[in-house]
């Protein structure tokens, strides 16, 4: 990683991982960045947030008990159909093999591939809610 | 001397030459003996005319002549059998005693005959010389059944040869044979035997002059047959058509084009009933286009060849058999695919083949040949045996590095989160602190399992075969990029020389990348600093198979032959444990085999060690 960006605004983040200690260490990188992160561990609980809260990203694992990260996306956009959802995972050959689906469900093509090198999850962040901002400008 | 001695004696000279040549081309062949013998006495024949066609020659020299000449020209009909006999191939009649006692004997009658003048009996004046008068007598009714005999006999051989047999050449030969000697009997009954006969002595004895197109046709025919048999072009319907293993051409768009007999008879279906068929419908694959969608299938397109792999055949009534099958494509000059050239061998054939080999090695009563033999069958059936033990150990690795990468991949979430974690409090920690320290170890083994994580998910992952064209200098200076840094950090410089005439090859990028890192990072830890990595690509052609060709050559110890047998295995390795796992060069390989490559150890200890990297050019 070359540089690190800078949140400029408070985004308001979604973590979905049904690893709890994954959960808790991408939560603990994000809120140390500066953004206000949620954290979910089955799909349910993140669609009943994604209710309350206008988030502006999701970050969510691929294959989860009850709900994949696939349909969880597809959930998401038509909640609020702005918020960004990006792909994290473990399995790169699930990743190549689900790519179309998640991105015809609306997904962000910034697929993180787990374990993530330091930064990675704050930089993706910084930069994907830069890009939304410059587009609603 | 006229016009027609000259004439027979150039013939002569011929003749001469030509029983010469044939019999030089190969002396020890009876077919090549028996034809230059036929061609001398006609030879000879023709030598006798010589002195009859001519005016200053006095009768009595013509009677001489032309009863010692009797031997060439009463003998000629039975070599001309003999001859035939030979060629065609008929064993039997040759060894047959009755046969042999009549070729002898006959001959020796006529020529008893023709010294007691009962077959030619006058020679009459002409302004060519002397014409010959024949008897009306029984004898020479006789000698002309004889000659009939002896040359409609040896017509029928040559013409039944020429039917049965399945080779083109030998039916060309055949018929090259059977056309000079019906021209040459024809024109010769007439000239020598039919105008005589009407007392029409205008025409001379001209039927040796003919007999030279003849005499030229059988030369060519024998000793072409030799070379014919050799040339692959020639003898490629032959090979086609008798072979004893399953041939397809198939269509670029999977159809049966045509198929050899042996694979009619091995599956039991009537030409009419494959051609233009889905190949897919002779294998026992559970769905129709399995085949036409796996890998072997897809790399034969792309690579062009593709060599001894397993498949199972489905016979008419459903019947699996295992074939192993190699195939190639065919392209036109414009570089399309026009076709696939499909050969597989029956693998029952060899199993049943050893086991009564075997069989038989185990009877009292064999002879030391025999024995040799069963011992390199055997030998055979052991590499069979290995290769089978091979086989099922890497399948067993394969399901093992499977379920490895399944648990991996398990690890991955929760590593994920300790790393995040540690990372946090690290932050927060005097950077002089022991707990700094301790958590900055800590972070450093849970990325080391990392590694070995993603290595292993690397090494079981689906290769997903886009083939694309590549050039290997690209690749290199596009990966080379990423790992100089580390190599700077060693002290370890590179040295580049690219070929300027090196094919491009058909592979996928990731995985050539995959190549050069693994061997950069392997070069780098075999080497002290100050080491030098020598990388270069060039083009290497071998079996008429063009390959382009990396080399990473490093100035490392080198290794023993030990560790030299042992590299490409699953987690051998001799670096430092946070170097790696061993699974870099195994990686390597099995990339390598995807593309149809190979790699090639050179190493001295002491002196460094070569990885020569060959892949097949893209088609």
């Amino acid at each position: 990683m070359s540089e690190e960006y800078v949140s400029l605004e408070r985004g308001k983040i979604l973590i979905v991982d049904d690893s709890r200690l994954a959960l808790r260490g991408f939560v603990r990188e994000l809120q140390e960045a500066g953004y206000d992160v949620y954290g979910a561990a089955t799909g349910q609980e993140a669609i009943s947030i994604a209710k309350t809260v206008n988030l502006d990203l999701v970050f969510t694992d691929l294959m989860m008990p009850e709900m994949s990260g696939t349909e969880l996306c597809k959930e998401m956009k038509q909640i609020s159909p702005n918020t960004e959802v990006v792909l994290v995972s473990g399995y790169p050959d699930q990743i190549e093999k689900f790519k179309t689906d998640f991105l015809e469900a609306g997904g962000k093509i910034e697929i993180l591939r787990k374990p993530l090198g330091p930064f990675e999850l704050k930089n993706t962040a910084a930069k994907i809610l830069k890009d939304r901002a410059e587009k609603k400008k | 001397m006229n016009i027609y001695s000259f004439v027979h004696c150039f013939a002569f000279w011929v003749y001469i030459y030509l029983a010469g040549f044939v019999l030089w081309k190969n002396p020890k062949s009876p077919v090549n003996r028996s034809c230059s013998l036929l061609i001398a006495v006609f030879a000879f024949w023709s030598a006798a005319i010589i002195f009859v066609h001519n005016v200053n020659v006095t009768m009595e020299t013509a009677w001489l002549v032309m009863s010692v000449n009797s031997v060439c020209w009463v003998g000629f009909a039975i070599l001309f059998l003999r001859f035939t006999v030979i060629f065609t191939r008929r064993e039997k009649l040759c060894h047959n005693i009755v046969f042999n006692a009549l070729i002898m004997i006959l001959p020796i009658i006529f020529i008893y005959a023709q010294w007691n003048r009962f077959l030619i009996v006058d020679f009459v004046k002409t302004p060519y010389g002397w014409f010959t008068i024949w008897s009306d007598s029984l004898w020479f009714h006789f000698y002309s059944i004889y000659y009939s005999a002896a040359m409609l006999l040896s017509l029928y051989f040559m013409f039944d040869y020429g039917k049965k047999s399945t080779k083109s050449n030998e039916k060309k030969q055949a018929s090259i044979i059977l056309t000079g000697t019906i021209i040459v009997l024809v024109f010769g009954s007439v000239t020598d035997v039919l105008l005589p006969k009407l007392e029409i002595r205008t025409v001379p004895n001209i039927a040796n002059v003919i007999g030279l197109i003849w005499a030229v046709g059988l030369v060519l025919s024998v000793v072409k047959y030799k070379f014919m048999s050799l040339t692959p072009a020639m003898a490629a319907e032959d090979i086609i058509s008798t072979m004893a293993d399953s041939l397809l051409l198939i269509s670029p768009d999977s159809n049966i084009l045509t198929v050899n007999q042996y694979t009619l008879d091995l599956l039991g279906y009537r030409k009419s009933e494959l051609i233009n068929q889905p190949v897919s419908k002779i294998f026992m694959e559970p769905k129709n286009d399995f085949f036409l969608k796996s890998n072997d299938y897809n790399s034969l397109r792309k690579t062009g060849t593709i060599r001894n792999r397993a498949i199972l055949y489905k016979t008419k009534v459903g019947e699996g058999i295992p074939v192993s099958f190699s195939g190639s494509v065919m392209k036109d000059k414009d570089r399309n695919l026009v076709g696939i050239v499909w050969i597989a061998r029956d693998m029952r054939k060899m199993k049943g083949l050893i086991e009564k080999e075997k069989k038989l090695a185990t009877t009292a009563a064999i002879t030391k040949a025999e024995h040799a033999k069963a011992a390199e069958l055997e030998g055979a059936y052991n590499a069979l045996k290995k290769t089978q033990a091979i086989l099922v150990q890497s399948e067993k690795l394969r399901a093992l590095g499977q379920l490895g990468a399944g648990v991996a991949h398990e690890l991955n979430s929760p590593l994920a989160g300790i790393l995040c974690l540690m990372r946090s409090y690290m932050k927060k920690k005097e950077p002089a602190s022991q707990e700094y320290e301790d958590l900055k170890v800590m972070i450093e083994g849970c990325e080391f399992m990392a590694k070995i994580i993603k290595d292993l998910s690397e090494f079981t992952k689906e290769i997903s075969n886009k083939f694309e064209e590549i050039k290997l200098e690209d690749v290199i200076e596009s990966t080379l990029i990423l790992v100089t840094p580390q190599l700077r950090k060693n002290g370890i410089k590179i040295e580049k020389e690219y070929g300027r005439d090196v094919p491009l090859i058909a592979g996928e990028r990731r995985q050539i990348q995959q190549i050069v890192i693994n061997m950069v990072t392997n070069a780098r830890d075999a080497m002290e600093p100050e080491g030098i990595l020598e990388i270069s690509t060039m083009k290497h052609e071998k079996d008429g198979k063009v390959f382009a060709q990396m080399i990473f050559k490093d100035s490392g110890s080198g290794m023993s032959p030990d560790v030299k047998d042992k590299i490409f295995e699953h987690f051998f390795t001799t670096k430092k444990q946070e170097c790696g796992v061993g699974l870099g060069l195994a990686i390597v390989r099995s990339i390598v085999e995807n593309h149809n490559g190979e790699i090639i150890v050179k190493t001295e200890e002491g002196k460094g060690t070569s990885f020569i990297i060959r892949l097949p050019v893209a088609e």
